[in-house]
């Protein structure tokens, strides 16, 4: 008698996998990088010791250029061709939705992600480029070393 | 009747109420793939930020000459701090030339040790407010942030760190 009921009611406990599958979701959801379209895997950025660490709170609004090896510059996950046209066109955009009056400096950092073996000409051209059309912020995103 | 019906409810209540947790972890244990399978870990990134002048303020196309002989680094009250780095054809580091100090060696790592001992020598006591560092335009940024990094380590005059640096191409 004892046996039948035992069968009938054997079932697996679910709820300490269930737990442990959701701690894994959280840790994964947390982790996750949202903003990876701006972000360019295909780059080697340099490698340096006392830079600062991204402060993405204070940061206000960023426009993320990527500079490859090849000198290709992308952003938003798309090639630019002509990184003048594209920069005239951000800051269009950014003073015709901002209260910057036209020659003023953009409230907007041009944060440049940069091949460590691009040449010095190529990023100065993306520079010059920047600062023609107001983007006077500019960060310079390198992989930070640990100190010894 | 009311009698009957209260039974009825105490009947209902005493039910054993079991969950379908399969379902649910079907659903759990598919997000986690997604998850696991779209998870890169990435390296640490920092910045260096730099402020640029307006360009009505300065001409886009500063350059200065190879010819022109770098000030001596003596006088600092006339001068900002030179720092020149020329490249070999190939984008590597050749030499950087500090006034007249001259740091060379066989590779990039031995040439960036040179210059942060320089550096270290130099700025002992902090004399200088500026820094200028002109750059061959083959260098490899790698190594121009490399020395512009040292650059941000040092204090100025009045103690603060170094945040005056300007960086111009060679002609």
């Amino acid at each position: 008698m004892s046996t039948s009921h035992s069968a009938d009611q054997c079932e697996p406990n679910l709820v300490p996998i269930l737990d442990m599958v959701f701690q894994l979701i959280t840790f994964f959801m947390l982790v996750i990088n949202f903003k990876a379209v701006d972000v360019d895997k295909d780059l080697t950025l340099p490698v340096v010791g006392a830079a600062d660490p991204v402060d993405q709170e204070n940061q206000g609004d960023l426009l993320v250029l990527n500079v490859r090896n090849d000198g290709t510059i992308h952003a938003r996950g798309n090639v630019i061709p002509n990184i003048d046209f594209f920069l005239q066109g951000e800051a269009r955009v950014i003073t015709s939705q901002s209260s910057v009056a036209p020659g003023d400096a953009l409230p907007v950092t041009a944060v440049l992600r940069v091949d460590k073996k691009v040449s010095f000409e190529k990023l100065m051209k993306v520079v010059d480029s920047c600062k023609s059309n107001r983007f006077s912020k500019l960060d310079f995103v390198v992989v930070r070393k640990k100190e010894e | 009747m009311i009698r009957r019906s209260r039974r009825h409810k105490k009947k209902r209540t005493d039910s054993e109420v079991s969950l379908n947790m399969a379902a649910m972890l079907d659903m759990a244990f598919q997000l986690l793939a997604f998850f696991i399978l779209t998870f890169k870990a990435s390296p640490i990134e920092a910045q260096i930020a730099l402020r640029l002048p307006d360009s009505t303020q300065t001409s886009t196309s500063s350059t200065v000459s190879l010819d022109t002989p770098p000030p001596d680094i003596l006088d600092p009250s006339e001068f900002p701090l030179p720092i020149d780095l020329y490249s070999l054809p190939d984008g590597e580091l050749d030499r950087i030339v500090i006034g007249s100090r001259v740091m060379k060696s066989t590779d990039t790592a031995n040439t960036i040790q040179l210059y942060r001992n320089e550096m270290a020598s130099i700025f002992e006591q902090p004399v200088f407010d500026s820094v200028v560092i002109r750059v061959g335009k083959e260098l490899h940024y790698e190594s121009l942030m490399q020395v512009v990094d040292l650059c941000t380590r040092q204090k100025a005059k009045d103690g603060s760190p170094m945040t005056k640096i300007s960086i111009v191409p060679f002609k």
